[in-house]
């Protein structure tokens, strides 16, 4: 074969490359360019927003929203509410469901199929069914307008994924270890806190995560059981931003980076094990 | 069983707080909807009276409520048709390359679910700007010439609900994306490999090898995603609204209006229970498919 015919297929080759790589390139841009506009709109001075026709950069930059926004009460009350709720989500949720993972994983007990089932089918049942029953028993029992009642309701739609993704994780540690813990004069309550507990930190990163975010974006529950300006969680804050008459879009915009902001960071930094724990976990492929 | 008596009582015992908490938080709700739903429950009155079916039969008088049925449909199968050949098409994309290509595909799977992390109020708030009377939109196409006249987008008839499913395909598809690109590398290369010796071209290769591999997860993805879109609420309350004359109005949308801005309780509980019955048919397909997979594994 002589060169001028290998040539030809090396340049066939890096062009087929340099086409994909400008569809991949195309394709991050579509994808993202609603969250760089979001980004783009909230360092602008207002009157920049709507200018004709819309430069993608602004000409002039401001953080005079980010200051606004920062210095708000209501934004400052809200962003607290949203982080206790979401971390105390977090620890509940992981709690109960590391120690029903554990029992679901290691022991065998009748209806143990059927409480799987059930598990699951929790996961299934459209929340806003929930909605009613919710809004009736919390103002009966007080739990109305009150971050605890938030918190429950939160940590019971994470609870399944997280029951069954942590169940997994249990079942990938083999049961030597336990047995051998077992032989030592350890107690059950003490193979789970000292033996397995430590081996699943991976699937623990990932379900709580999970579960933050859950909690950090919920709007349907957050917006009925949370009504005050005390208690109102962030995406509430911006969600009644939305419905104003006049909105203030790069207030608006700043909060919802506010809003984002902490997820992606948290992504970024535990990416592997969420990967990991979304794509081994509950949803089974 | 690990071994003896001891071990399974507190192997109960380790699922009791989950158990509890489950059954306080789920089954009751549930059984409180469906008890509610054979009463009469209107928040201003004091009394509840049962009146057995008369809801269901009201309900299903009730034009609208139809119409909220069909555009349920309307929006959850577009959807989920879209995920997924969306899904499927990026997985396609990105699969089973090598070097720097490899590494670009890898990573591109890390990005690309940023979307899928946000709320959908953030979504909703930035597609509010985007879709404005004066924002971006309207002002490139009118700046093209496209556009005569500003288009209200998520105000107007025709287009209000086809940007609701695009909105909705933005913000959610990353996360079928990502599993089904999970599932394309389970897929041993040997068997690309023979293949190709054997002469299969590269669509022959996907119909014949690929599909059936990912199928089941396909099939999981789409149920999955089925029941997470009938519980959309967000994004359709944060931009259209239901409105324009209802054409955006969805299941879920009916029944938080039914409840929360007529207070009729009992007519949205039973409301609730005509969606718990479709959820639980696309649930047991779901359920059956989750327990194949177990057997198997």
């Amino acid at each position: 074969m002589n060169t001028s015919i290998i040539s030809f297929y090396k340049r066939k080759y890096y062009f087929h490359d340099a086409l994909w790589l400008i569809g991949t390139i195309l394709m991050t841009f579509a994808i993202f360019f609603p969250l760089f506009w979001m980004v783009s709109c909230s360092i602008r001075p207002l009157d920049n927003v709507f200018k004709f026709p819309s430069p993608l950069l602004p000409d002039k930059y401001t953080l005079d929203a980010y200051k606004r926004i920062l210095t708000d009460n209501d934004v400052i009350i809200s962003s607290f509410n949203t982080i206790f709720v979401s971390s105390l989500t977090t620890l509940g949720s992981l709690f109960i469901a590391s120690i029903g993972a554990f029992g679901l994983s290691r022991y065998a007990f009748k209806g143990k199929r059927i409480l799987t089932f059930y598990i699951l089918a929790t996961q299934m049942i459209p929340l806003i069914l929930l909605t009613l029953p919710y809004y009736r028993f919390f103002v009966k029992l007080g739990l109305f307008d009150k971050r605890l009642g938030l918190i429950i309701a939160y940590i019971s739609f994470t609870l399944p994924f997280c029951t069954l993704t942590l169940t997994s994780f249990f079942n990938s540690i083999p049961r030597s270890l336990d047995e051998s813990s077992k032989i030592d004069g350890c107690s059950p309550f003490g193979t789970f806190f000292r033996i397995c507990m430590p081996l699943i930190r991976q699937g623990m990163v990932a379900t709580g995560i999970f579960a933050f975010i859950t909690a950090w974006n919920e709007y349907l529950f957050a917006s009925l059981l949370a009504v005050s300006d005390r208690t109102r969680m962030l995406v509430v804050f911006i969600g009644s931003k939305i419905g104003q008459y006049s909105i203030s879009w790069t207030e608006l915009m700043a909060s919802t980076v506010l809003a984002s902001l902490p997820l992606i960071i948290i992504y970024i930094f535990m990416q592997k094990s969420f990967m990991r724990g979304i794509t081994s976990g509950a949803i089974k492929m | 069983m690990i071994v003896g008596e001891r071990f399974v009582r507190s192997g109960f015992y380790f699922l009791l707080p989950l158990l509890i908490f489950l059954i306080l938080t789920t089954l009751l709700p549930l059984m409180y909807v469906v008890i509610m739903s054979f009463f009469r429950n209107y928040l201003p009155e004091k009394n509840i009276s049962f009146i057995f079916l008369n809801n269901f039969v009201t309900i299903f008088k009730d034009q609208e409520f139809i119409k909220s049925i069909l555009q349920t449909l309307k929006y959850v199968f577009s959807c989920t048709i879209l995920h997924l050949s969306l899904a499927l098409c990026l997985a396609v994309y990105f699969d089973k390359h090598k070097g720097i290509k490899g590494t670009i595909s890898y990573s591109m799977r890390g990005i690309l679910i940023i979307p899928w992390l946000l709320s959908w109020t953030v979504a909703a708030s930035i597609f509010q700007l985007i879709l404005n009377p004066t924002g971006l939109i309207n002002g490139y196409l009118k700046t093209l010439g496209l556009i005569a006249e500003p288009i209200p987008w998520l105000g107007s008839i025709q287009y209000a609900m086809v940007w609701i499913i695009i909105i909705t395909v933005w913000k959610a598809f990353p996360f079928f994306f990502m599993l089904v690109y999970a599932a394309f590398m389970t897929v041993p290369n040997e068997l690309y490999e023979s293949a190709e010796i054997d002469g299969a071209s590269n669509i022959t290769k996907f119909w014949r090898i690929t599909f059936p591999m990912i199928s089941q997860t396909v099939m999981t993805l789409t149920m999955l995603d089925i029941i997470w879109l009938l519980r959309q609420y967000e994004i359709i309350a944060l931009t259209t609204g239901g409105g324009p004359l209802g054409l955006t109005t969805t299941l879920t949308i009916k029944i938080y209006r039914t409840a929360f801005e007529k207070f009729k309780f009992g007519l949205a509980s039973s409301q609730g229970v005509v969606v718990l019955i479709i959820a639980s048919m696309i649930s047991f397909i779901y359920i059956r498919l989750y327990v194949r997979r177990e057997e198997v594994i």
